[in-house]
């Protein structure tokens, strides 16, 4: 049996979103993430993507459901786990008057794991200055910093909230061959970004966000292998339609082949890349 | 940098248990003067009580009010004026431009004070000796820094708010001389804190009230970041008590400033009311911890998320405080009496019903901490511990 690095069962949070109203930023999530694999975390913005990260490392608390990271509870994560699991919140969110080496220091100070020589070095290829306070960093080197906190205790777990965002080509190439450095590491990611070309060259896994609710999670090998896009002038009502929308005269339909009576023809439709695959889900 | 700069414990860096020890022992040897000299009457001369006032007020007002967020420009601004020690003559300097700006920093207190003490002793000679007793002070901090620094900063690491900025805190705050006065024990004239075996009435239940509605905006915590809340050692369900105590210090801290200020400025007026300290103190303490275990369960409970229909609420509590105080006032010249419905008494049942709800609180603060929202509170908290000016 698979070991799971995160799993999150009928996880539903609201927001305040008045006096007396609230919204629902996240409904009935359910998803395990297996030991080893890397997810992508994929929805427009607003989608609940960093609700849903947040709920995960414990920050933001459900309203129902739970999640568990490693087999510990997020709302009560163990120091075990919490030596085994980086973080980067979508805002690089660091100590502003501290410089790199002193954001080092600190967090050396509290991660038995961490690792100086690996901090250093990837500080150095990501051209990070460290003697700089991080308030006066660009916003790419803060994340960069970010990036590199969260990676220096060698962590098993990562979860990043759109890491890649501020940095620059060259960076994105560096951090996304760090993550994959250690061929032996069995480091689990859930890592959400809107660079698709980027996260299709990575990941294993793939959950597509919107409006709070999950519209497919799978292994992105399934998903190519057995997603297709037809196109059909009229409306397909078949189980194995994942989305359907109209487009001028006809309507383009997202089918799934492994439904039990999924008809031959679907196999002819087209082959989807994962920013093909979003447009459908989200236009 | 290097590898070899890591070399160091592995362990947050914590001088939180040494700042309670000297904060511990300089309440204790202020305390022990005051009780070993004796009042007035048995022979302590006045200049003894000024002196003991001007540092003890000096002490708590410097170390208190200038670690605070709304002192950053004061103490950027005494920082620009302390460069790093270089020879007596620089050094005196130094000393010399330390002194005028703490001078500066705490001048309408202190000039009270001093002219208080300057008259005790004879005008220009009594202050030119307290000048020269500041001096000394600042001349130890000087070549104490090293130490005094970690100290400081420990000290300074404890007054990060939970909610928004320092700026609107001082409001809340100067209810606290009113709530002190008008809440006062009606077995006693003057208007001092019911003390042990006194009558406890309504006003006792006001002042409890009052102070919780003070020690709201007051909660503190300085491992809000989120960076600090994932980290090893970090525990969600330690966090209630962690706020709680570290408010708990940080209210008694200032209600020690508050008294100190009052009571020099009392003394300043001609009152020697020193000797209550103690009393006072004791009153007044479990009333301070009740008060901010209740506001650590109420913001917890209402969450990041309800921090709006909160504030409201605590508005709404303040402004019918006020307007019904003003209306008893109003109504009664005697409006001393108009509380005055003696119901209980402040003694062992008192204590033990204290206890008691103190005990029960505590489990519901730490559940309404363990399911509170942290995500906007973990947004505020950008800063470690912060500098304290001295450093460099």
């Amino acid at each position: 049996m698979t070991a799971i690095a995160a799993q999150v069962q009928n996880l539903t949070l609201t927001v305040r979103a008045g006096l007396l109203e609230r919204r629902t930023v996240l409904d009935r999530i359910n998803f395990a993430l297996p030991e080893g694999a890397v997810m992508g975390l994929v929805g427009r913005n607003g989608a609940g993507k960093s609700s849903l990260l947040r709920c995960l490392v414990g920050l933001a608390v459900p309203q129902r459901g739970e999640s568990h990271l490693l087999g510990s509870r997020s709302l009560n994560l163990s120091d075990d786990v919490r030596e085994r699991l980086g973080y980067v919140a979508q805002t690089p969110d660091l100590f502003g008057r501290l410089n790199g080496s002193e954001h080092l220091r600190e967090m050396a100070a509290v991660y038995r794991h961490f690792d100086d020589r690996r901090a250093l070095l990837l500080a150095l290829k990501l051209n990070l200055p460290l003697d700089l306070r991080a308030d006066k960093l660009s916003l790419g080197d803060q994340q960069k910093l970010s990036v590199v906190l969260a990676l220096a205790h060698r962590p098993d777990l990562l979860i990043l909230d759109e890491p890649v965002a501020s940095l620059d080509p060259l960076a994105r190439r560096d951090f996304m061959r760090e993550l994959f450095a250690d061929a032996d590491a069995q480091r689990s990611v859930l890592i959400s970004s809107h660079l698709l070309s980027d996260l299709e060259r990575v990941v294993t896994h793939v959950m597509f966000l919107r409006e709070g609710r999950i519209q497919l999670v799978d292994s992105w090998d399934a998903l190519m292998e057995n997603l297709r896009l037809i196109v059909r002038a009229e409306v397909l009502t078949h189980a194995g339609v994942v989305h359907s929308r109209r487009v001028n005269a006809g309507f383009h339909a997202l089918v799934d082949l492994r439904a039990a009576d999924a008809p031959a023809d679907w196999q002819r439709g087209q082959v989807l890349r994962m920013d093909d695959l979003f447009e459908e889900l989200n236009a | 940098m290097n590898a070899a700069d890591y070399a160091q414990p592995r362990r947050r860096p914590s001088g939180e248990g040494l700042t309670m020890v000297v904060m511990l022992a300089v309440m204790t040897v202020l305390l022990a003067l005051l009780l070993v000299l004796g009042s007035e009457a048995a022979g302590r001369p006045s200049f003894v009580d000024s002196v003991f006032m001007f540092t003890s007020t000096a002490l708590a007002a410097c170390g208190a009010l200038l670690s605070r967020g709304e002192f950053v420009a004061a103490r950027q601004w005494l920082r620009a004026r302390v460069a790093p020690m270089a020879g007596l003559q620089r050094a005196q300097r130094q000393h010399l431009r330390q002194l005028l700006s703490i001078w500066v920093a705490c001048a309408a207190p202190m000039l009270l004070v001093s002219q208080t003490a300057a008259q005790a002793v004879g005008g220009p000679a009594g202050l030119a000796l307290l000048m020269a007793g500041i001096a000394t002070i600042a001349e130890w901090s000087q070549l104490q820094k090293p130490r005094f620094g970690r100290v400081w900063a420990a000290w300074a690491a404890h007054w990060n708010w939970l909610d928004g900025t320092g700026q609107t805190k001082f409001s809340s705050l100067s209810f606290l001389p009113l709530v002190l006065m008008l809440t006062g024990s009606p077995d006693t004239a003057h208007s001092g804190l019911p003390q042990w075996g006194e009558t406890l009435d309504s006003r006792y239940l006001l002042r409890l009230i009052a102070l919780t509605l003070i020690a709201l905006p007051l909660l503190q915590s300085p491992d809000l970041h989120w960076r600090h809340l994932l980290a090893p050692g970090a525990r969600r369900r330690h966090i209630g008590r962690r706020i709680l105590w570290l408010s708990f210090k940080g209210n008694l801290c200032i209600t020690a400033v508050a008294l100190a200020l009052g009571l020099a400025m009392e003394a300043a007026l001609g009152g020697k009311h020193w000797a209550h300290l103690p009393t006072i103190a004791a009153g007044l303490l479990p009333d301070l911890l009740l008060a901010t275990m209740v506001a650590v369960t109420l913001r917890g409970f209402s969450g990041s998320q309800t921090a709006t229909v909160m504030n409201l609420l605590l508005i709404t509590l303040a402004l019918a405080l006020i307007a019904w105080v003003l209306h008893v006032m109003a109504i009664s010249p005697t409006w001393h009496r108009e509380f005055a419905n003696p119901t209980w008494r402040r003694d062992g049942w008192h204590a033990l019903a204290m206890a008691a709800a103190m005990l029960a609180l505590l489990p519901l603060m730490q559940r309404a901490w363990l399911r509170a929202d942290l995500v906007l509170l973990a947004a505020k908290a950008k800063e470690p511990p912060e500098p304290t000016g001295w450093e460099r």
